[in-house]
């Protein structure tokens, strides 16, 4: 590929134009080898000299990047008219810095990789990370798995999750009040869809068809927030009759999430399904039909069965700090022990 | 046995059978097997008086004995589990009052504090007693000189008062023996088990190995023959009784009795279990006056178990299913002597598994008609498409069904023995499921059909519910049904064992301790990713837990220093070992309540001496000031409240040693 600019006729800059924009109709990031440039058709005759000539011009203008394939093969990427204005105003050190930051993409690289990439002493390393900074062309990120690490991205992506740690961080932290209001949500729903409300029957249901508005209604209903009156849950939580389908699944739980717009995190099926697993884990949700279906664990209303607790936990003992140590005759024994003190004067 | 174990037992039987009793028991406990001069010496206790108490804890079963047939020396040996058992007197007692009538309860009552009885005794003892005012039936008469059979002197049971006959009397106590919650007294009940299975080994030996045991086949033989004959002595007892009667055979397994169709001899033989009232009291029944008697606590365990298992099927899907289990569950129990059997045979394990069972059909004929099957299951909402046609056809028919049961109300309730024919008749033509209404043209069948097939639905959703509390295991007379009853005992352990970790500790700790029991050996990190905790409060919750022993920890170091940074950590659960954490828990806190039971009575002493003087009882109101009586009702509050909680440990006992 040695070959001077200075031959470049009027005639190869209006088709280097020509191709360059050609190039950029196709989706962005596509990687083009010669055959590619060729068959555009803008090369008068498929001479490969005068490709040649063009790709150089519009590499030394920053306008196409090369790149060598595993294979050996050159292939070249088109780069926007305002990102290779961007390498112009660097100093040689920061265009070579920035251009191993841009090639990570979303993921970022950390400073010790990029130094050792770069091969560049540490203090001038600083320097040009400290000036891209400041230009607004690149900025630090967190990684969640190494909180400490100094890691640099282009200032317009956005981190990859493998970065954030998935929808459930805010800020590189787990985001408790955001999960368990969620889970409250998603427990809220299938508990709505997982036992018949006597009060609720307000559905008749009737035969022949249904118009279409009637089924539009019924389609919005199902996506509604379940209002969840506890006087109303109170009054009567039957069972579906056996051989019952209709228990929501993932994949319902999450078109409602993303219906019901309880939050602008994007939440994916398998995020979902990692909340309503640790609903199961709770003990609030339970998988039915054979582990695809989900089903709101039946709570005691309260009459008789005196909510949670059993023998062990009501009595002081049960939840006495000092359990291990008491021993009649001992320094702590039941014969002088507060917590029955208290406990028998209730 | 634990020192809290120990210590429980001590406490309860002092309590009840006092001092004396309890120390002789306690010596037993702490030193195991002793013979008399031994046992004097360790008890610090002159021979004479040794025997005194020795001779209680014989009669109540507490102590065993033995003389080997070797040296002719007898060794005494303490048994724990019937001391244990005293807890549960009370419970006992109130559940032969609900199955059998008040009456029953005296019965169990005389039962308990007396150890074992002469039936005749027994009778004697109401004939005699019959005017004597009722007096404090718990620890009545006890620690008096017992001399072979006990004399009921002042058991005080004013039998004119519940119009006891002599006949009812007997009669009640066949129907318990033959339901097996009273058992004959053999000789071999005083032994303790060791013994008895050496006696049963020599004997075998002795038959079939004259030349000595060769080999691990020849072991395993031995071994399984003498299972063998210790579960045929433990049949011959069972089953005596129903052969004395005649008229209701020896206990069958539920397959005989379906095989005869059902009819008006089965309908007896379930229906005087129901209560009492039901029962046919006119029944000539006597039993024999010199058989002796005693509780049975194996087969009221088996009763105690369905409770709780009945209270969860409520919990988890509703107070009719509930019922309809209960009946279920009622039933099966004539046919489950016990809920552990370590003697069941060892190889035919399969056939254990499908244990005792029951038709749907067999079901309805007692289920009470009390119970609304119909509005206690929801209908499936009808935006599903693909189930739309099914479940129209469901509500007309289940419509249909409500405007017949308005007509034939009292048809169904008149008379049941008639419709029950019917069912008998009609059994083969429905047999399967898919029956047509409206070929049919007697409401009353009609009726019948539609209730069998919402008793149907009801076993449905208990077997379809993720606990499974029943499994279906065939289709004769609208389905068959059975109770896994292993599977079920896991899910009450482990139910009542996250509600412990609950309350010690928070919702977060529970759900770290189910992810490890599903996962297994997890270390931290994927703990926290799972349980979308941070690892810095997954690691409190976790470190919590292991200090209290609900988890354990493993290390796997990396290399062979061991060092700790390249050591990987698991942590994991362990049922097993929560389950005997939490049962020595449950000793000492009931220990503890009783402790302390005894120093709120002990603070009393005084006021307790002047209310129980006998010019003073009765006119309390005359003797006692304000402030005394005041203080009494509060003792009393605070010792129920006391013993109330004991009952409730029992509970857990119950649920992590027995079931």
């Amino acid at each position: 590929m040695a070959s001077s600019a200075g031959s470049a006729s009027a005639e190869n800059l209006r088709l280097k134009k020509a191709l360059y924009e050609k190039c950029l109709q196709a989706p962005a990031n596509q990687l083009f080898n010669q055959h590619d440039l060729l068959d555009m058709g803008i090369i008068p005759g498929g001479n490969p000299t005068i490709l040649m000539q063009c790709v150089q011009a519009l590499m030394d203008e920053g306008l196409a990047k090369v790149l060598v394939q595993p294979d050996g093969s050159a292939v070249w990427r088109m780069v926007k008219q305002e990102d290779a204005n961007k390498y112009k105003i660097l100093s040689p050190d920061e265009a070579l810095i920035y251009s191993h930051i841009e090639s990570c993409g979303r993921e970022g690289i950390w400073t010790k990789n990029l130094k050792n990439k770069v091969n560049i002493h540490q203090s001038v390393l600083n320097r040009c990370i400290k000036s891209l900074e400041s230009r607004n062309y690149i900025k630090a990120v967190k990684n969640v798995k190494y909180p400490t690490r100094k890691i640099y991205m282009l200032a317009s992506l956005t981190p990859s999750e493998d970065i954030t740690g998935g929808p459930w961080f805010t800020d590189s932290e787990l985001d408790n009040e955001f999960i368990s209001a969620l889970l409250d949500a998603i427990e809220q729903f299938v508990s709505s869809k997982s036992f018949y409300r006597n009060t609720a029957a307000v559905e008749k249901p009737r035969r022949g068809r249904l118009s279409q508005a009637e089924i539009e209604e019924a389609l919005n209903k199902e996506f509604e927030t379940p209002r969840l009156s506890h006087t109303k849950a109170k009054s009567a939580l039957l069972p579906f009759p056996p051989g019952y389908k209709g228990y929501p699944t993932a994949q319902h739980v999450a078109n409602w999430v993303s219906s019901a717009k309880i939050t602008d995190v994007s939440l994916g099926e398998n995020d979902i399904r990692q909340l309503l697993e640790v609903l199961c884990y709770d003990g609030r949700v339970e998988k039915v039909l054979g582990g695809t279906a989900y089903k709101a664990v039946r709570r005691p209303t309260g009459e008789g069965e005196g909510g949670s607790g059993n023998g062990l936990t009501e009595a002081p003992c049960g939840r006495c700090p000092v359990f291990g140590l008491c021993e009649e005759g001992g320094s702590v024994s039941a014969s002088g022990c507060e917590y029955f003190n208290t406990w028998l004067e209730i | 046995m634990s020192r809290h174990a120990l210590e429980l037992c001590t406490l309860l039987v002092n309590d009840i059978y006092g001092e004396l009793s309890s120390h002789v028991l306690s010596t037993l406990f702490r030193y195991g097997r002793l013979t008399i001069s031994q046992l004097s010496q360790k008890s610090h206790l002159p021979l004479r008086q040794l025997k005194h108490g020795l001779v209680v804890l014989i009669q109540q079963h507490l102590a065993l004995h033995y003389t080997s047939p070797d040296d002719g020396i007898t060794y005494y040996e303490a048994d724990w589990m019937s001391s244990y058992s005293l807890a549960r007197s009370g419970k006992v007692m109130r559940l032969a009052e609900e199955r059998f009538g008040e009456a029953a309860g005296t019965v169990i009552a005389n039962l308990l504090t007396q150890g074992h009885v002469r039936v005749g005794d027994l009778v004697d003892a109401y004939g005699l007693s019959a005017a004597k005012a009722k007096g404090n039936v718990k620890g009545g008469g006890i620690n008096r000189e017992v001399n072979g059979q006990a004399k009921f002197g002042d058991v005080g049971i004013k039998a004119e008062h519940q119009g006891l006959t002599l006949s009812r009397l007997h009669s009640i106590i066949h129907r318990m023996l033959h339901s097996g919650y009273i058992t004959q007294v053999t000789e071999e009940q005083f032994w303790p088990i060791t013994d008895y299975q050496n006696d049963i080994e020599r004997t075998a030996k002795r038959e079939h190995f004259s030349g000595g045991v060769k080999g691990p086949k020849q072991k395993q033989e031995l071994e399984e023959m003498v299972r063998e004959r210790m579960r045929k002595n433990r049949e011959v007892v069972r089953s005596k009784f129903g052969v004395d009667s005649g008229s209701r055979g020896i206990k069958r397994p539920a397959s005989d009795i379906t095989a005869r169709g059902r009819g008006k001899r089965v309908k007896i033989d379930y229906g005087f279990e129901s209560g009492y009232t039901k029962g046919d009291d006119t029944e000539d029944t006597f039993v024999d006056e010199n058989l002796v008697i005693r509780v049975n606590h194996e087969k009221f365990v088996v009763v105690f178990r369905n409770q709780e298992l009945i209270n969860l099927s409520e919990k988890r899907i509703g107070s009719a299913t509930a019922q309809v289990y209960a009946e279920l569950l009622r039933r099966l129990e004539a046919n489950i002597d016990r809920c552990k059997d370590n003697l069941a045979p060892v190889g035919e394990s399969d056939e254990m598994e499908w244990g005792p069972s029951i038709s749907t059909l067999e079901l309805s004929a007692t289920l009470s008609r009390d119970i609304d099957l119909v509005n206690s299951i929801g209908k499936a909402p009808i935006v599903k498409t693909e189930m739309k046609g099914q479940k129209f056809i469901v509500n007309s028919r289940k419509r249909r069904r409500l405007e017949l049961e308005d007509d034939v109300v009292g048809d169904a309730s008149s008379d049941e023995g008639e419709s029950d024919a019917e069912d008998t008749d009609s059994d083969d033509h429905w047999g399967d499921e898919d029956f047509d209404i409206s070929m049919q043209d007697n409401s009353l069948v009609k009726n019948q059909k539609g209730r069998m097939a919402e008793i149907k639905r009801h076993l449905q959703l208990l077997a379809e519910d993720s606990y499974r509390f029943v499994r279906s295991v065939g289709n004769r007379g609208l389905g068959e049904w059975t109770v896994d009853f292993d599977a079920l005992t896991g899910i009450l352990k482990q139910a009542e064992l996250e509600s412990i970790i609950t309350e010690r500790f928070d919702g977060v700790a529970t759900r770290l301790v189910r992810i490890l029991s599903e996962k297994g050996k997890l270390d931290e990190k994927q703990v926290s990713n799972i349980s979308l905790l941070k690892q810095k409060e997954a690691r409190a919750a976790l470190t919590l837990l292991y200090e209290s022993g609900f988890i354990q920890l493993q290390e796997v170091p990396r290399d062979a220093n061991r060092q700790p940074s390249r050591t990987i950590y698991l942590w994991y659960f362990d049922m097993e070992r929560c389950r005997q954490l939490v049962l020595q828990d449950c000793y000492k806190a009931m220990a503890r309540c009783l402790q302390r039971a005894n120093t709120e009575k002990q603070k009393m002493h005084p006021l307790l001496a002047k209310a129980e003087r006998t010019d003073v009882v009765g006119r309390e109101e005359h003797y006692l000031s304000k402030i005394e009586r005041a203080a009494l009702q509060s003792w009393k509050e605070k010792e129920e409240r006391l013993l109330g909680q004991v009952a409730r440990l029992d509970r857990l006992v119950g649920i992590f040693r027995d079931y």
